[in-house]
């Protein structure tokens, strides 16, 4: 809402400067979002009286003009021929600058000497409705010599409001005065609405009927006879430009400059195209067609309401009137509509057909039933200033349930208890007069006694809330309005008191805390992609068609394709933050994100499931490169060390990793993970077929854990061992093992073997090649052996030892190695 | 026994002299005070003579040892010192060589804001709770007030799932689930952080983004609890000079509202680019919880008050980092990420 300072001021004395006032408003929740000046000019731009005018000596096209400066008479050549001798127009002199930055100098044009030029509105940055383009000319009220700047709503400050949605009342400049008046105590003048009317009955020419009165609570018109359509004054146009509407004729103007007046739209018909001369309201029939004023031919259904004649719809109610209707140069008698409208069906009707509009954003947030009367007076009064005429006696006004007065009850120890502060009832009187409530005290509450309000500064009133504040419902909607006028900064700081609540974050979070401590331990940088995902993706990494991961949920309205379902994985937006970084050569990735992944609803769940997963990618190499040493690539044991790193930091010891064929993964570098029998994710290295696909010149580890099953199974409590009081047996032992073992097995069996007493046991060489038979590898352990309670026995060891070796050997075929 | 005596030590005396490294020394402790050496076996020796001769041979012998031992070591450190001095020398290094770079991850600098917006609130004895991001229609809007033609829903066009099932717009219907839970227990004393979406895309606006929210009912909450637990925040966050100002707003869910602008941290409140002149930057907006809200999600208006906000974390980031392009968070560009500190 765009509100030209000296436009307001008509309703309400300011004593405060443009930006003050905003400021003021600002703090009062009306938020002045900028304040601009409208048509800005520099100063040498001054009103010019035309003294005489002379042809041009050397061209035809080219007047020599005499101009009043103000300061003696300068001569300039004008092209324009609209102007005549005793006209007042804008006058640049040289050194001002025009709205596009030209600079206007003394200049020769064609031999004769022009110190200055005379513009239009155009050139002033005016968009002016005008009969034809030519110098701008400014009426009576300008002296010559003044400087346009100066005069009203050119280089006139606007103060443009960010409106919260509950304030439609200052979608008008009394509404805006209002709260004005509320914060610096000066009267709102309302402006004169008496009207002198003509002997003709309005009803006998119109009548008024409104089939659905929950869509149109009240509907009044008044008739215009005998006008004449043309310009509106310089003036009014200006007021209008500056508020940011387009002038059009002095009709719509009117409609425009009443519904800025006063928040309310009305609307013009031409009642020489009415049908009946009579006014329907009424819902659209199925299948009915509109022409409406934009030129489109709209297709109504029952859902809009309709203004409608005795045959055809003639407006969309409070969203666009018809062009059937519309107001033309030919036009002399009107009927002007002051009507109110349901919000709800308002917004419908202009979202369905994508028709916002200045009128339909007033009655969504709604508009004051009880000003319908006064917005006509003035809207008829002013178009009789502006076009003539004759106004018809009495106005139809229906209006089948006018609303009871509506009073809402204040309470001091709420108002105290909800500020943290007391508001004496002298005070809470003022500020609620000020807002236009009618306050009934009689009642006083001597009950109350409880906090330090003094008794005689309690009390409890009914306060009668005005028609144009529907917003202020509630007790506490009182209470908002005591605190603003007065000021949220008299609000104390103060903390909550009470019982003490303790403020640790959940197990869930804890885990996941540490799960990020120990990734970025190891070096991985945490990431956040968007919870959306391409469903093409799927095909592009190959998922079956059964994989539960291609059952995602769907949106709505996505806002593209890119976006369309939530994910179920979090590795594809790894995988292009991976190109990403890649196209900016940034080729050691290491990266892991733990977020939500998204599953179908279970059947009679309305909410999908929601997981939180674990994925994490590496490609490049190990360590940053040194002068040192070269470092090392990563490869799979750097994926699996990192997944360790996470269980040691968990305390699991026994997760398995069962080598198999997974989707997304390399056929045979892949591992399911697996936890107390239950699968909790799975980690490898990205299939070839997707590298090429990807265009990834490296190969890429990745993972992605489910960690639902973590969280839930794993104790953050944790005991520490006493240190051992006995020496250990230290024993390094070397299989030759057949290459399909795996390292597993032989794990296993040694740890089986071993039983309480091998304390530690760590695969310390991998060896192929010479002195090893073919297929065959060998595998090195350094295994620890320790009693608890007594020093172990070299023989006691020996008998473990073979053991192991008998077991491997009938299991596996492994024998010991001879170092 | 005297005479070897003597003749040991004039040897003794002129093979220490001769020993001019490490090594030689070392023999010639071996050679005088060895097992056998040269010391050692006359001090056995010592058993054969006679007992009136005793004493003063083995006081003399013991003199005679003790010095020997000690000039030993004298002479040690003093060849110790110049042949180390020769030796550390040669192993020289120059220290202006770059180290070897430990690969460190840092966590993403949403979280680290999130981290330690919890930690302020936590420490002031809030709970942290979640909420799913997927949400019926009724937590998201109609129990928070917002129904369904109310014009508050302009300010927000959400990603649909089903007609009554969509992507939260806010944190807020988290409030309602733990006031559901909780009701009719006190206090309720909570933050919830989380994901939210919202259909738009630019460079202030992501279709995903984080807010966290925070929830206080008791008997007797005021809006002055309200302010003073946004200051503390504040000073939290933003260094314990800072300033707040609360404005009214408005929002469906509390009455009264306001928005709340920190004094801006770039210029102090003199007014600059990045808070468009004003002094101030709103970082949130709050409120009393609104009755309709304390009475649907289970308490009684007329017992208790409360009250809520949210805010918008990666605004939070934003101005803590400098950060102008709210898609920096998104695009996860390692040498954005990398400019992170280690926290």
């Amino acid at each position: 809402m765009k509100v030209p300072f000296n436009w307001l001021r008509e309703y309400i004395d300011i004593y405060l400067t443009p930006e003050e006032l905003a400021e003021r408003l600002t703090m009062a929740g009306i938020e002045v979002a900028e304040l601009k000046i409208f048509a800005p000019l520099s100063d040498k731009i001054v009103a010019g009286k035309i003294k005489n005018i002379f042809p041009h000596p050397e061209a035809n096209n080219l007047q020599v003009v005499e101009v009043e400066s103000g300061e003696g008479l300068v001569q300039v050549v004008c092209g324009a021929w609209n102007i005549k001798e005793g006209d007042l127009a804008p006058l640049a002199l040289p050194g001002a600058y025009l709205p596009d930055g030209t600079e206007i100098k003394n200049a020769e044009i064609k031999r004769i000497n022009s110190a200055g030029m005379l513009c239009s509105g155009i050139e002033l940055g005016l968009d002016l409705a005008e009969e034809e383009p030519g110098i701008l000319i400014l009426d009576e009220g300008y002296t010559p010599g003044s400087s346009l700047k100066e005069s009203n709503f050119i280089h006139e400050p606007v103060l443009e409001l960010d409106l919260t949605p509950n304030r439609g009342d200052c979608l008008g400049l009394i509404g805006v005065a209002r709260e004005v008046s509320a914060l610096t105590g000066e009267g709102v003048k309302l402006p004169s609405s008496a009207v002198k009317e003509s002997t003709r009955e309005i009803e006998q020419l119109s009548s008024v009927e409104i089939a659905e009165p929950y869509l149109c609570p009240r509907y009044t018109a008044r008739m215009l006879e005998g006008i004449t359509i043309g310009f509106s004054p310089l003036q009014i146009q200006l007021k209008l430009l500056s508020a940011g509407l387009r002038p059009i004729n002095n009709i719509v103007d009117v409609t425009n400059y009443i519904m800025w007046e006063t928040g309310h739209p009305t609307h013009s018909f031409d009642y020489d195209c009415l049908q009946g001369g009579r006014i329907i309201v009424r819902r659209a029939c199925a299948g009915e067609e509109m022409l409406t004023l934009d030129g489109v031919n709209r297709m109504l259904d029952p859902e809009m309401l309709v203004i409608a004649d005795e045959k055809v719809p003639i407006g969309l109610a409070g969203v666009m009137g018809g062009e059937y209707t519309e107001i033309t140069e030919t036009t002399t008698r009107i009927l002007l509509e002051a009507a109110c409208f349901s919000p709800a069906n308002i917004r419908r009707t202009a979202r369905r057909l994508n028709l916002p509009s200045e009128a339909s954003q007033r009655f969504e947030k709604g508009v004051d039933t009880e000003s319908a009367l006064f917005v006509q007076n003035r809207a008829v009064r002013l178009m009789q200033e502006l076009a003539g005429g004759e106004i018809c006696r009495g106005i139809l006004d229906v209006y089948p349930f006018p609303p009871s007065k509506r009073k809402v009850e204040l309470r001091s120890q709420r108002l105290k208890e909800y500020l943290g502060y007391c508001v004496t009832k002298e005070e809470t009187k003022n500020i609620l007069h000020g807002i236009g409530s009618e306050i009934d005290d009689s009642q006083v509450d001597n009950t109350f006694n409880g906090n330090k309000c003094t008794d005689k500064d309690s009390f409890s009133f009914a306060v009668e809330i005005p028609s144009y504040r529907p917003d202020l419902e509630l007790e506490v909607d009182l209470i908002e309005e005591i605190a603003r006028i007065k000021g949220y900064d008299k609000i104390p700081s103060t903390l909550p008191q009470g019982i003490m609540t303790s403020g640790r974050p959940s197990v869930e979070k804890r885990i996941l805390a540490r799960f990020r401590e120990t990734l970025t331990a190891c070096g991985l940088q945490e990431v956040i992609n968007f919870s959306f995902l391409n469903p093409k993706l799927f095909d592009d990494l190959g998922l079956g068609n059964e994989d539960l991961r291609r059952d995602a949920v769907k949106i709505q309205n996505p806002l593209s394709e890119e976006q369309a379902v939530l994910r179920t994985t979090l590795l594809p937006s790894l995988l292009q933050v991976l190109q990403y970084n890649f196209n900016r050569q940034m080729h050691n990735v290491h990266i892991f994100e733990i977020g939500k992944v998204f599953l179908s609803a279970l059947k009679g769940d309305k909410l999908p499931r929601e997981k939180t997963n674990l994925a994490l990618a590496v490609s490049g190499y190990m360590d940053e490169h040194h002068w040192q040493s070269p470092p090392q690539k990563i490869d799979f044991f750097y994926l699996k060390g990192i997944l360790d790193t996470i269980m040691i930091s968990l305390g699991i010891e026994n997760c398995m990793w069962r080598g198999e064929e997974i989707p997304l993964l390399h056929p045979s570098r892949g591992a399911t993970l697996v936890l107390n029998e239950k699968e909790i994710g799975f980690a490898g290295q990205l299939h070839p077929s997707l590298q090429e696909k990807y265009e990834f010149k490296q190969v890429i580890y990745l993972a992605e854990l489910d960690l639902e099953y973590l969280i839930n199974n794993i104790s953050l409590l944790q005991s520490f061992k006493p240190l051992p009081k006995y020496p250990s047996v230290l024993r390094d032992l070397a299989f030759v093992v057949p290459e399909q073992v795996t390292a597993a097995e032989i794990f296993a069996t040694l740890k089986k073997c071993g039983g309480e007493l091998l304390e530690d046991l760590s695969l310390f060489d991998v060896y192929k090649g010479r002195q090893i038979p073919e297929s065959c590898m060998s595998m090195a352990f350094a295994l620890t052996f320790r009693h608890p309670e007594r020093t172990l026995q070299d023989d006691e060891v020996d008998r473990l030892q073979k053991i192991m070796e008998n077991e491997l050997y009938e299991k596996y075929s492994a024998v010991l190695r001879q170092i | 026994m005297k005479e070897s005596i003597e003749t040991i030590k004039k040897k003794f005396n002129s093979e220490l002299a001769a020993a001019y490294d490490l090594e030689t020394l070392e023999k010639v402790r071996v050679r005088f005070l060895g097992k056998k050496g040269e010391i050692t076996s006359l001090m056995k020796s010592l058993g054969q003579v006679t007992a009136e001769e005793k004493p003063l041979l083995g006081k003399e012998l013991n003199q005679f040892k003790k010095s020997a031992e000690k000039m030993l070591e004298e002479r040690k450190t003093e060849l110790k010192s110049n042949t180390s001095l020769s030796l550390w020398e040669k192993e020289r290094l120059d220290v202006t060589l770059p180290g070897k770079p430990f690969k460190i991850g840092r966590k993403h600098p949403l979280i680290s804001v999130l981290k330690e917006m919890e930690e302020i609130f936590t420490c002031m004895g809030f709970q942290v709770v979640e909420g799913p991001d997927v949400e019926m229609d009724y937590y998201n809007f109609e129990a928070l007030n917002i129904p369904q033609d109310h014009p508050a829903r302009d300010m927000q066009d959400s990603f649909y799932i089903t007609p009554d099932v969509l992507l939260r717009t806010h944190t807020s219907p988290v409030q309602i689930r733990t006031m559901e839970a909780q009701a009719p227990t006190l206090p309720v004393r909570v933050i919830a952080p989380g994901k939210v979406y919202r259909r738009d895309d630019d460079l202030t606006h992501s279709p995903m983004f984080h807010q966290v929210e925070g929830l206080v009912v008791d008997k007797g909450i005021s809006m002055g609890d309200l302010k003073g637990t946004l200051l503390l925040f504040a000073r939290e966050m933003f260094g314990s000079d800072r300033e707040i100002r609360l404005r009214p707003s408005y929002f469906p869910f509390t009455e009264p509202s306001a928005e709340v602008d920190i004094l801006c941290i770039i210029c102090d409140g003199r007014g600059c680019r990045t808070c468009g002149d004003s002094g101030w930057m709103e970082i949130l907006g709050s409120g009393m919880v609104h009755p309709k809200v304390l009475r649907i999600s289970g308490y009684d208006p007329e017992n208790v008050t409360g009250y809520a906000f949210g805010m918008g974390v990666e605004r939070i980031a934003m101005l803590k980092y400098g950060i102008d392009d709210i898609r920096t968070f998104y695009n996860n560009d390692l040498r954005m990420l990398k400019q992170h500190q280690i926290s």
